[in-house]
C-alpha cells in the first residue's frame, strides 16, 4: 500500500516536472504587424487570426466541415413571425486581463449587445460595420439616421441576447461566427479609449490572452486560465513573429525557428518538393479563393468578343501552375472556386476556354486580326509584387507566342492601382477574390452583379443578373445549382467579361511535431492544435 | 549606401575653369598613367559597347525564354542560369546594362541641366535673384531625398503611367512616352528632379567668379550684350568643369535606379534592370543563388569601375590633391 | 557668432514649412485614399472614416491642423494602424531607426577614420593599396547588393549571424554592416587624403624636424589636424546614414522607421508619411546647421553674412 503511494507521488512528480519543463510554445508568422486588435475595426486576415484566439463570438466554425458550431452561445432559435434569432449564452466565460486581476467577471449578453452597437456607431467608423446592415436599425444607425437605441441587438437577461433583422436570412449563425458579433469589455474600452488594445489594457475572454505586444516585431500569446474550454487547449504560448519577407521566414523555419511556415516563397517550390524532409512537412490545401484577369470590354480592341475568347484561349493554365506557381492549384476556366456552394468543375464540363491556340488564332482571324496582323497594342496592368508580376510576364509571352501581338506590362502600387481600375480600368488587369462565407453567392452575386462594388469589369447583362438574384433567394438547392450554372456559362463562355486563372491552394509546411487542423476560412485554431515531444 | 549624389562638389575650386588646354592634356598624361584608372575606363568602355550591341553581344533574347527551363542552374548553354521565366541571365545582364547606365547618364544630363541653367541664372543676375534662389537651394537641401524620390516616383507612376488608351495632352504624352521607354522616363525624371542641387551650386560659384574676371569686365565695357556674355564668355568657361563633376555623380545615378527598381517603382518588366533582378534574385536566393549573385557582381563591378576612372580624373585635373 | 546660431536655427522654419507643404501636396496628389480597398467600401462607411479622420475638410484646412498638431509635436493618429497615434509610432519604431543608424555611423568611424589613418602612414606600401582598393569596393557595392550577400555568407552558410529581424545584437551586425560600408570607405579615404596633406604643411615638417619620434608627430599633430575635414564631413553623413537605413530595413525585414514609411505611402496613412518626413528633415537640417557651426569655430577665416 505504502508502496503504491510511492509510486504515484512519483509519477505526479515526474509528470509535474514535464509539465513545467515543456511548456509548449508555438512559433508562428504573422507576416506584419496585426493592423488592429479592436475586433469592431479589424479586416484583415493577420488581425483576424490573433483576434480568433483571443476573442470568443457567439458561434464558430468547424475547420473540417466548416458547420456552424455553438461558441459563446450554447443554443440559438429563430422566431420566423418577429425575424428575430435568440441566443442562450454560457454563464462560464469570463473576461481577463494578461495579469488575471479581473477574475470572476462574467461575460454577459449585455457586452454582446454593446459590442455590436459599437460596431455600428458611427464614430466607430468602423470599415465592416455594412456587414452588419442586415439587423433592423442598423443601417440607420451607423449612416447618422437613426439611434442606437433602435437597432434590433436587446439583452433579454443576463445570458440571452435577441438580435432581430430586417429579413429571415437563415445563414445568420454563420455571421455570428465572425468577430464582429464578439461581446466586447466595456470596461477596458471606456477607461483606455483607442489604447485599449494594447497588451496591458487589453481585456479578453478567449482562449489565450495577449501577452506581449511589441508593435512590429512580435507579439506572444498566453494560454488563458480562465478560457470555458482550457481543458482542451494544448499550446501554452504562441510567440507571433512579424516577417514580412516570405524568403527570411523560409529561412527561419529551416532554422527551426518557426513551427510553420504558411506561406513559403514560390521561388523554393521546386527545392521543397524534392527534398526528403522539407516534401514530407508540406501540406496542399484548397483555399477559397479565385484568380483573375478582369477584361474592359468598353475598350478597343477587346470590345470584340471575339478579341477575348482568343485571349482566353491562350493562356496555357496548366503551364502556368507548373512552371510559375508551382503550388498544384487548380486551371481555372470558371468562376465560382471549388469547395463552395455553386461550383461547376468547367474543365470537366467543357464551360470556358481551354488553352487550344489553333482555336485562339481562328478566334483572332475572326475578330478581323489575323495572325495577330494589325492588332492594337494590349497592356496588362497588376498591382506592384513580384508574383503578380511574374503571372504577367507569363501569361503576356503566351498571348505574344501563340497570337502574334504585342503586349505591354505596367504595373501601380495597390491603393493607385484599385483606383485606376475602379475609375478606368485598364485593357486587362489581375484580381483576385476570396470568400467571406461558403456560397455562391459570394462569388456570383457578391462580384459580378451589375450593381457591385466590386464589379470592375463593369459587366452588365440583364439576364446574369437575373440568375444570380434568382439564386440568391431560391431555397432549392439543385434549382440554385442550376442557376449558378447558366451564370457562369453566361459570364465565362458567352460574354468572356474576365479570365478565370487559377483556383488558389494553401501550401504550409509544417514541422512533424505539430498536430494541426486546417481552417479553409478565417486564421487557424491554435486551441485545437498541439506540439508532440521533439 | 550612397546617395549623397546631388550634394557634393560644391566645395571644388571655380578659377581653375580659365586654365588653359595644355592643362587639359597634362590631366589626360596623368590620368593614363594611373593603372586603375585606366581599368577602370576599359571595363566601361566594353560595358557601353556591350550594352549598345546587347542585340549582338547577348547570347540570347532578354525577354523571351523557354518556361521549362525556370530557375535553371548555369550550365554550357547559360553560363548565368535562367531565370524564373526560363530567361538567359546573362543576356538579361547585358541588356540591363542599357538601362543602368542610361539611368546614370540621362539622369545625369537631367539634374546636368537643371542644376547648370539654374546656377547659370542665380550667378549671373546675382543680387535679390541670386539671394532668393540660393535660399530654394538651401530649402531643397532639408529635403530628405530618398523619401522624396519615393514620393514623386509613386506620385508619377500613379498619375502618369495609365495604361491602355492613353488620356489626350500632356498627360498622356508623357504616359506613352514612358511606357515606350519600358517605364525609364519617370526614372530620369526622379532623379533629374532630386539631383541638381550641388551643381546648381557649384555653378553659380563659378559663374559668380567668372563674371568678376576682367575680362569680362572689358567685355561689358565694350558693351557686349548680357545675352552674349552669358553664352560666350561664362558658359564655356563654366561648362569643363561642371561636366567633370556631374560625371562623377553617374555612380550614384546607377544606384538610384537599382534602388528604384529594388523597391519597384522602376522599370516595367520585362525590361531587364539589375536593380529589378536583384530584388527577385533576393526572393530566390536560397533555393537559387546565382540569381542574385551575378546582378549583385554587375553592378558593384560597373560602380567599382566608374568610381575607380572618377577618382583618377578627379587627381589628373586637380594636381595638388595627393596621390 | 551667437547671432548667426540664431539666425542658422530661425533658418530651419522656412525649410520644415515648404518640406511640408511640398510632401502634404504630393502624397495628396497620389490618387487612392487610405479606404482604397478591393471589396469597395459602401458610401456611408466611406463618409464615417472621412469623418472620423477629417479627411472630408478642405486641404488647406487640414494642412493647417496638422502644421498646429505639429507645432504642439501631436502628429495625430495612424489610419493604417488604428489603435496607434504616429507619436506611438515614433516612440516604438524611431529608437530601432536611430540604434542602426548609430551603430553604422560608429562602425563608420571606429573603422573607417584609423584604416585612412593606416593607409596613409603606410603610404604606397601594400596596406595602403590594398584597403584602399577595399574602400573603394566598400564605396561602389550598393546596399541591395552587398546586403544579400552578407546574409548568404554569415547567415546561411557560416549560421554566425541571425537572416534578419530585430531583437539583440547579434542582429544589428549584418544590417549595420550593410548600412555603412559606404561611409566606412568613405570615411578611410578621405581620412588618408587629408593626412596626406597634413603631413606636408610646415608645421609637421617642423615638428619632424625638431625630432619628435614619428608616432607623435602622426598622433598628436597630424591626426589632429586631419580630423577637421573628417568631422564636417561626418554630420551630413550621419543623416545619410539613418535617413538612407530605410534600404536596409527593407533587406533585412527590420521594424523601423524608413520600412514604416515605404509601407505607409502604400497604405495612403498620411500622418505617418508626414511625420517621417518631417523627422528626417529635421536631422538632416540640425547636421547641417552643426557643420556650420563646427566651421565657423574651426575657421575663423570664414565669415557669415
Amino acid at each position: 500500500m505504502k508502496r503504491l503511494w510511492l509510486l504515484a507521488l512519483a509519477v505526479a512528480l515526474v509528470a509535474g516536472v514535464c509539465a513545467v519543463g515543456q511548456a509548449k510554445t508555438l512559433y508562428w508568422n504573422l507576416a506584419t504587424e496585426p493592423p488592429s486588435l479592436d475586433p469592431s475595426l479589424a479586416t484583415d486576415t493577420t488581425s483576424h487570426q490573433v483576434l480568433k484566439q483571443l476573442f470568443v463570438s457567439l458561434c464558430q466554425f468547424d475547420d473540417a466541415t466548416m458547420d456552424v458550431l455553438p461558441d459563446l452561445a450554447k443554443t440559438w432559435e429563430f422566431d420566423a413571425t418577429t425575424n428575430t434569432w435568440t441566443f442562450h449564452l454560457r454563464n462560464d466565460v469570463y473576461w481577463t486581463d494578461r495579469n488575471w486581476t479581473l477574475s470572476g467577471l462574467p461575460v454577459t449578453a449585455e457586452d454582446v449587445e454593446f459590442g455590436i452597437k459599437r460596431l455600428l456607431a458611427p464614430e466607430t467608423a468602423s470599415e465592416y460595420a455594412y456587414v452588419m446592415y442586415l439587423i433592423k436599425g442598423a443601417e440607420a444607425y451607423n449612416t447618422g439616421a437613426g439611434t442606437a437605441d433602435d437597432v434590433g441587438v436587446k439583452a433579454i437577461d443576463k445570458y440571452t441576447v435577441a438580435i432581430t433583422l430586417n429579413f429571415p436570412a437563415g445563414y445568420f449563425p454563420g455571421m455570428a461566427a465572425l468577430w464582429l458579433c464578439a461581446p466586447l469589455p466595456k470596461v477596458a474600452i471606456e477607461k483606455y479609449g483607442d489604447k485599449w488594445t494594447e497588451a496591458q489594457n487589453i481585456v479578453t475572454n478567449g482562449p489565450y490572452v495577449l501577452g506581449e505586444w511589441v508593435h512590429e516585431d512580435h507579439l506572444i500569446l498566453k494560454k488563458n486560465v480562465a478560457y470555458y474550454d482550457r481543458n482542451n487547449v494544448k499550446i501554452d504560448e504562441v510567440y507571433c513573429y512579424m516577417v514580412n519577407e516570405q524568403s527570411t521566414a523560409m529561412a527561419m523555419y529551416e532554422a527551426g525557428k518557426l513551427d510553420v511556415n504558411d506561406n513559403p516563397p514560390l521561388e523554393d517550390m521546386d527545392r521543397i518538393k524534392t527534398d526528403p524532409v522539407l516534401s514530407k512537412e508540406l501540406a496542399q490545401a484548397p483555399r477559397l479563393c479565385t484568380y483573375r484577369y478582369g477584361l474592359n470590354s468598353s475598350k478597343p480592341p477587346l470590345d470584340n468578343i471575339n478579341v477575348r475568347k482568343a485571349l482566353a484561349s491562350s493562356v496555357d493554365r496548366q503551364s502556368l501552375i507548373d512552371n510559375v506557381l508551382k503550388g498544384n492549384q487548380l486551371p481555372a476556366q470558371t468562376w465560382t472556386c471549388p469547395g463552395m456552394f455553386g461550383y461547376v468543375d468547367g474543365v470537366a464540363l467543357g464551360i470556358g476556354y481551354p488553352f487550344d491556340p489553333e482555336q485562339a488564332r481562328k478566334y483572332l482571324a475572326d475578330a478581323g486580326y489575323p495572325g495577330g496582323a494589325g492588332f492594337p497594342e494590349v497592356t496588362i496592368m497588376v498591382n506592384t509584387s513580384q508574383g503578380h508580376q511574374k503571372i504577367a510576364e507569363f501569361v503576356a509571352k503566351g498571348w505574344q507566342d501563340v497570337l502574334g501581338i504585342k503586349v505591354n506590362i505596367t504595373n501601380q502600387e495597390w491603393g493607385v492601382y484599385l483606383n485606376t481600375c475602379s475609375v478606368d480600368a485598364p485593357q486587362v488587369f489581375r484580381m483576385g477574390w476570396c470568400a467571406d462565407y461558403p456560397d455562391g453567392n459570394n462569388f456570383m452575386n457578391d462580384v459580378f452583379h451589375s450593381g457591385s462594388g466590386n464589379n470592375y469589369e463593369k459587366y452588365n447583362n440583364p439576364a446574369y443578373d437575373a440568375l444570380v438574384e434568382k439564386a440568391a433567394v431560391s431555397t432549392d438547392p439543385a434549382e440554385r445549382r442550376d442557376l449558378y450554372k447558366q451564370a457562369e456559362i453566361l459570364i465565362c463562355e458567352t460574354d468572356v467579361a474576365f479570365i478565370p486563372i487559377y483556383f488558389y491552394t494553401y501550401n504550409q509546411l509544417t514541422k512533424p511535431y505539430v498536430v494541426r487542423t486546417f481552417a479553409s476560412i478565417g486564421g487557424q485554431t491554435w486551441k485545437d492544435w498541439d506540439i508532440l515531444d521533439h | 549606401m550612397a546617395f549623397r549624389t546631388g550634394k557634393t562638389g560644391s566645395d571644388n575650386e571655380t578659377g581653375k575653369a580659365l586654365r588653359s588646354r595644355s592643362l587639359t592634356r597634362d590631366a589626360m598624361r596623368r590620368l593614363m598613367k594611373n593603372r586603375g584608372a585606366v581599368a577602370g575606363g576599359i571595363i566601361l568602355l566594353l560595358l557601353i559597347f556591350a550594352a549598345v550591341f546587347a542585340n549582338f553581344v547577348a547570347p540570347y533574347s532578354s525577354t523571351e525564354g523557354d518556361i521549362l527551363n525556370n530557375y535553371a542552374a548555369p550550365t554550357a548553354d547559360h553560363p548565368f542560369g535562367c531565370d524564373f521565366m526560363g530567361r538567359d541571365v546573362l543576356s538579361r545582364l547585358i541588356y540591363g546594362a542599357r538601362i543602368s547606365l542610361a539611368a546614370g547618364f540621362v539622369g545625369a544630363i537631367t539634374a546636368f541641366v537643371i542644376g547648370v541653367t539654374f546656377g547659370l541664372v542665380s550667378g549671373f543676375f546675382g543680387g535679390k535673384t541670386d539671394n532668393f534662389m540660393m535660399r530654394i537651394v538651401d530649402i531643397m537641401y532639408g529635403f530628405p531625398t530618398l523619401l522624396l524620390i519615393i514620393l514623386l516616383m509613386v506620385f508619377f507612376k500613379s498619375s502618369f503611367s495609365v495604361s491602355g488608351v492613353a488620356g489626350g495632352g500632356l498627360r498622356g504624352a508623357l504616359s506613352d512616352l514612358d511606357r515606350s521607354m519600358g517605364g525609364m522616363f519617370f526614372i530620369f525624371l526622379g532623379i533629374g528632379l532630386t539631383s541638381w542641387l550641388g551643381m546648381a551650386r557649384l555653378v553659380r560659384g563659378m559663374t559668380l567668379s567668372v563674371r568678376n574676371t576682367e575680362y569680362v569686365e572689358s567685355a561689358r565695357a565694350i558693351g557686349t550684350s548680357r545675352i552674349r556674355i552669358l553664352f560666350r564668355h561664362i558658359l564655356p568657361n563654366v561648362l569643363g568643369p561642371a561636366i567633370v563633376a556631374q560625371a562623377l555623380q553617374i555612380p550614384g545615378f546607377i544606384q538610384y535606379e537599382a534602388f528604384l527598381s529594388f523597391i519597384g517603382l522602376g522599370v516595367n518588366p520585362p525590361t531587364p534592370s539589375w536593380g529589378m533582378m536583384l530584388s527577385q534574385g533576393y526572393l530566390a536566393m536560397r533555393s537559387h543563388f546565382h540569381l542574385v549573385l551575378w546582378p549583385a557582381v554587375a553592378i558593384s563591378i560597373t560602380l567599382f569601375a566608374f568610381n575607380f576612372l572618377g577618382d583618377g580624373v578627379r587627381d589628373a585635373f586637380d594636381p595638388r590633391q595627393t596621390r | 557668432m551667437f547671432s548667426f546660431i540664431v539666425r542658422r536655427i530661425l533658418w530651419t522654419i522656412p525649410v520644415i514649412l515648404i518640406v511640408s507643404s511640398i510632401t502634404f501636396l504630393l502624397m495628396h496628389s497620389v490618387p487612392g485614399s487610405p479606404f482604397t480597398r478591393e471589396r469597395a467600401l459602401p458610401p456611408a462607411i466611406q463618409k464615417n472614416l472621412e469623418a472620423k479622420y477629417h479627411l472630408n475638410d478642405p486641404l488647406w484646412k487640414q494642412y493647417i491642423d496638422y502644421m498646429y498638431g505639429f507645432v504642439r509635436l501631436d502628429f495625430g493618429p495612424s489610419i493604417a494602424y488604428r489603435s496607434r497615434t504616429v507619436n506611438d509610432i515614433l516612440a516604438q519604431q524611431w529608437p530601432v531607426t536611430a540604434t542602426l543608424g548609430g551603430v553604422a555611423f560608429l562602425f563608420a568611424v571606429c573603422i573607417g577614420i584609423p584604416l585612412g589613418v593606416l593607409s596613409a602612414v603606410k603610404q604606397n606600401t601594400l596596406i595602403d593599396n590594398g584597403s584602399m582598393v577595399a574602400a573603394m569596393l566598400g564605396v561602389s557595392i550598393p546596399a541591395i547588393a552587398l546586403g544579400p550577400f552578407l546574409i548568404w555568407i554569415f547567415a546561411l552558410k557560416l549560421k554566425w549571424f541571425p537572416v534578419a529581424t530585430w531583437g539583440s545584437p547579434a542582429h544589428v551586425v549584418l544590417p549595420a554592416l550593410t548600412l555603412s560600408t559606404a561611409y566606412l570607405s568613405r570615411f578611410a579615404r578621405i581620412t588618408r587624403a587629408s593626412m596626406l596633406q597634413v603631413v606636408r604643411e610646415e608645421y609637421i615638417l617642423a615638428a619632424r624636424a625638431k625630432g619628435l619620434r614619428e608616432i607623435v608627430v602622426n598622433l598628436r599633430h597630424a591626426f589632429r589636424n586631419a580630423l577637421i575635414p573628417v568631422t564636417t564631413i561626418a554630420g551630413p553623413a550621419f543623416a545619410d546614414i539613418v535617413t538612407g537605413s530605410l534600404v536596409v530595413e527593407q533587406i533585412f525585414a527590420i521594424p523601423g522607421i524608413g520600412k514604416y514609411y515605404v509601407q505607409s505611402i502604400g497604405n495612403r496613412d498620411y500622418p505617418v508619411i508626414m511625420a517621417t518626413t518631417l523627422l528626417f528633415a529635421l536631422i538632416i537640417v540640425v547636421m547641417n546647421l552643426l557643420v556650420d557651426i563646427s566651421y565657423a569655430m574651426l575657421d575663423p577665416r570664414i565669415r557669415y553674412s
